[in-house]
């Protein structure tokens, strides 16, 4: 089934707010908006003709984009708007795949940064487990629903979310000096540390 | 008489500094006895921030980086992020043929080489130690060949965007083709000395069981997968490159020496893929055209406004590159996919119960490498 | 000491200082702990296969800081790691070296840039030899371990340390 087909199933038999992104490169994306994430995603695998199986990748980036995305001029992001960085969201992707009947889907969607939470699809696909707590720890999406939300890569007590645009470096760490050594200046351009 | 003996659970940690955690890989192991009752993996002490560095180097510039995602077979690391930025360009049609029979010629190879590692150190994790010396012997030729094409032993940066670096020596291809045959017999004996092994069989059969289900559920990738019998393959049910035009087979496991999805069905299965592997490179020896060896591409690219989320079959499985491109010099996001992530995500489902050494049969058998799975 | 083979009918003496002695014992047999984080572990296996050969000066890979005497720090090192690896180092009994393998051990390398990467083991535990190369070949090791002979052979053993 390509995509498009796939968009009018979830159209027709659920009541969510997607839309079809389709101008954003060689993979077009369904667009699903936060709060129906969970039920498209269980219609997706439940579905007999879909059965989605596997949850191949879950990732996602700071969207610094101070004009509005295009799709915000569709639906209505009223509540956002009393945010204080309503223009700055995370937008999160999934890209599902099913063994059986070999096709897959790409599911778009986005959270204001100041609110940063996502249904958890733990239940549904258990490598989401792992996918989620990277998301977690690099972006700082909170997973209502996870089992065990901590991060996974760096260290408990780390301070900030490192893949946020907006993210300093570090320059000690458990009184361990990282800051960048007098010869490592000198080489960088001016203006710039680390 | 009431049975009045206190037990409780003892917590050990293994790692991260462990001879056979394969790089650095912390385990918290709650024991009964030698009865591992429950293991944590703790991950991230090679997080390097490959996926942030990415965010300021330019398109081309990341292509080194992508050989120390995966070192042990940089080469197919290579070729998936090209292959990724080629499909976000739209220009996947303009490769020049010979370029595409190179790069499946060096990625092969290299899918040996990381193979005979994987396997050689399941051996040598068992308390063989034999027989990983005798693929790191092997291993240096396959470096001797690479080094010949382009001039490095482990980090290559061959393969780049729009085809690769420069053409073939002249002598490589029949260099190529006395190894394949060389090393064709050392395979069969490798399997005698230490695959039919019965020691080794009773420490590897019925071992951690991965159930097919499971399998897909955990989004197990590449040999792991393979070996719980889903016949999946990405160079052969989504072909990219020349792999539609090359005739090889998928090996799975079948339960040979216990139940279907044991670690001795994931081993076997990379000996298997080893053989294919010989004899994909053989095909592509005889097939290969004459011509340019890349497409033109300008110095510095920037790709038009859009995502891709690219697939490619690396020895630790599917590996899949999400590109997100805002039409500028460097990457927006990008995040790499790997198989060895989903591997260890597995292991606090499959460890419960084992023998704490079993437990380094289990990482031997998913073939582990830290820095993939930490990127 | 091979010139003196066989050459004598009875016990006999020979004249030496002392610190000589010892110092030659434990130049050849550097025993360096196994711990190799990163693509540069890959080349240090490679150099201990059978092409580079490291056993053939004596040195052969302990899976244990305790009966260790060289720590080859092969790999990047992150900052989560840089405790353990300071807590390894401790754990060596004296006298004990460090060889920074790679351009990540020595500056951090290609990741230098990076939020997670120590800038240099050097920050964490005091190096002897630094071997530059992203990864160095299996004869940069082995020339870097040759080097390290030679400076242990030159040091004070029973001597005071001026
Ligand atoms: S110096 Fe290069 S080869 Fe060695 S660990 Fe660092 S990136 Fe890898």
């Amino acid at each position: 089934m390509n995509i498009l087909q796939i968009f009018e199933q979830i159209k027709q038999n659920t009541d969510a707010v997607v839309s079809f992104q389709e101008d954003e490169g060689p993979t077009p994306s369904i667009y699903v908006r936060s709060d129906s994430v969970l039920s498209v995603m269980t219609y997706l695998k439940e579905e007999e003709a879909l059965d989605f199986n596997v949850l191949m990748n879950h990732t996602g980036f700071h969207e610094t984009e101070s004009s509005k995305l295009f799709w915000h001029l569709f639906f209505d992001v009223s509540q956002d708007e009393s945010e204080d960085h309503h223009h700055e969201e995370i937008r999160l992707f999934w890209h599902l795949y099913s063994y059986k009947v070999e096709h897959r889907v790409t599911i778009e969607s986005s959270v204001p940064i100041g609110k940063a939470q996502m249904d958890s699809v733990v239940s549904l696909w258990k490598s989401a487990n792992w996918l989620e707590r990277e998301v977690y720890d690099l972006l700082g999406v909170t997973y209502p629903g996870h089992p065990d939300l901590r991060r996974i890569m760096l260290p408990p007590d780390w301070e900030g979310h490192p893949l946020r645009k907006d993210y300093v470096a570090p320059t000690s760490y458990h009184g361990i000096d990282n800051s960048p050594s007098a010869l490592t200046k000198s080489f960088e351009p001016k203006g710039k540390s680390k | 008489m009431t049975s009045a003996l206190k037990t409780e659970y003892l917590t050990i940690n293994m790692g991260p500094q462990h001879p056979s955690t394969h790089g650095v890989i912390r385990f918290i192991l709650k024991t009964d006895g030698e009865i591992i009752y429950e293991c944590d993996p703790d991950v991230g002490y090679l997080h390097r921030g490959i996926e942030k560095i990415a965010e300021s180097v330019t398109w081309q510039g990341f292509v080194p980086y992508t050989d120390r995602v995966d070192y042990v077979c940089a080469m197919n690391s290579n070729l998936s992020y090209c292959m990724a930025v080629e499909k976000l360009m739209g220009m996947e049609t303009e490769i020049p043929k010979r370029a595409e029979y190179i790069r499946v010629i060096v990625s092969e190879l290299n899918r040996i080489s990381s193979h005979a590692v994987a396997i050689g150190a399941a051996d040598m994790d068992m308390g063989a130690f034999t027989p990983f010396v005798h693929f790191l012997r092997e291993r240096e030729h396959i470096n001797d060949l690479l080094e010949m094409a382009c001039g490095a032993r482990l980090t290559y940066n061959y393969i780049c965007i729009g085809g690769v670096h420069n053409d073939l020596p002249p002598a490589f291809l029949s260099k190529t083709a006395e190894f394949l045959d060389h090393f064709e017999i050392v395979v069969e004996q490798i399997n005698r000395l230490i695959s039919y092994n019965q020691i080794f069989i009773k420490r590897f059969a019925n071992v951690a069981v991965v159930p097919p289900k499971m399998a897909i559920d955990y989004n197990l990738v590449g040999p792991n997968l393979r070996g719980s019998g889903i016949k999946f393959d990405v160079r052969k049910d989504k072909p990219y490159s020349v792999y539609s035009d090359l005739d090889f087979d998928i090996p799975i496991g079948s339960g040979r020496a216990g139940t279907l999805g044991d670690c001795y069905d994931r081993y076997m299965v990379r000996v298997e893929e080893i053989r294919e592997s010989i004899k994909i490179i053989r095909q592509c020896l005889k097939q290969i055209p004459a011509g340019e060896t890349k497409a033109i591409v300008k110095s510095t690219i920037k790709p038009p406004k859009g995502h891709v989320y690219f697939r490619t079959e690396t020895p630790r499985g599917d590996t899949g590159y999400f590109l997100y491109s805002d039409g500028k010099t460097s990457p927006t996001r990008l995040k790499i996919r790997t198989g060895s992530f989903t591997g260890m995500s597995i292991i606090p489902e499959i460890a419960r119960g084992v023998f704490i050494a079993d437990l380094v049969a289990i990482i031997g058998s998913l073939d582990i490498v830290a820095p993939e799975l930490d990127r | 000491m091979k010139t003196l083979y066989n050459k004598f009918e009875s016990d006999n003496i020979v004249l030496t200082s002392l610190d000589h002695l010892v110092n030659l014992a434990r130049a050849n047999s550097m025993w360096y702990l196994l711990f190799s984080t990163a693509c540069c572990g890959i080349e240090l296996m490679q150099t201990g296969g059978p092409r580079g050969d490291l056993e053939r000066f004596g040195s052969a890979p302990r899976a244990v800081p305790r009966t260790a005497d060289l720590m080859l720090v092969a790999g990047t090192i992150t900052l989560k790691m840089a405790e353990r690896v300071k807590i390894l180092y401790e754990q060596m009994a004296e006298p004990r070296y460090v060889i920074s393998m790679g351009s990540c051990a020595n500056s951090g390398g290609l990741f230098q840039s990076a939020y997670s990467v120590l800038d240099g083991v050097d920050r964490v535990i005091p190096v002897d030899i630094y071997l530059p190369g992203c990864p160095p070949r299996p004869e940069a090791l082995l020339s870097a371990l040759i080097d390290l002979q030679k400076k242990v052979k030159k040091e004070p053993y029973f001597r005071k340390k001026k």
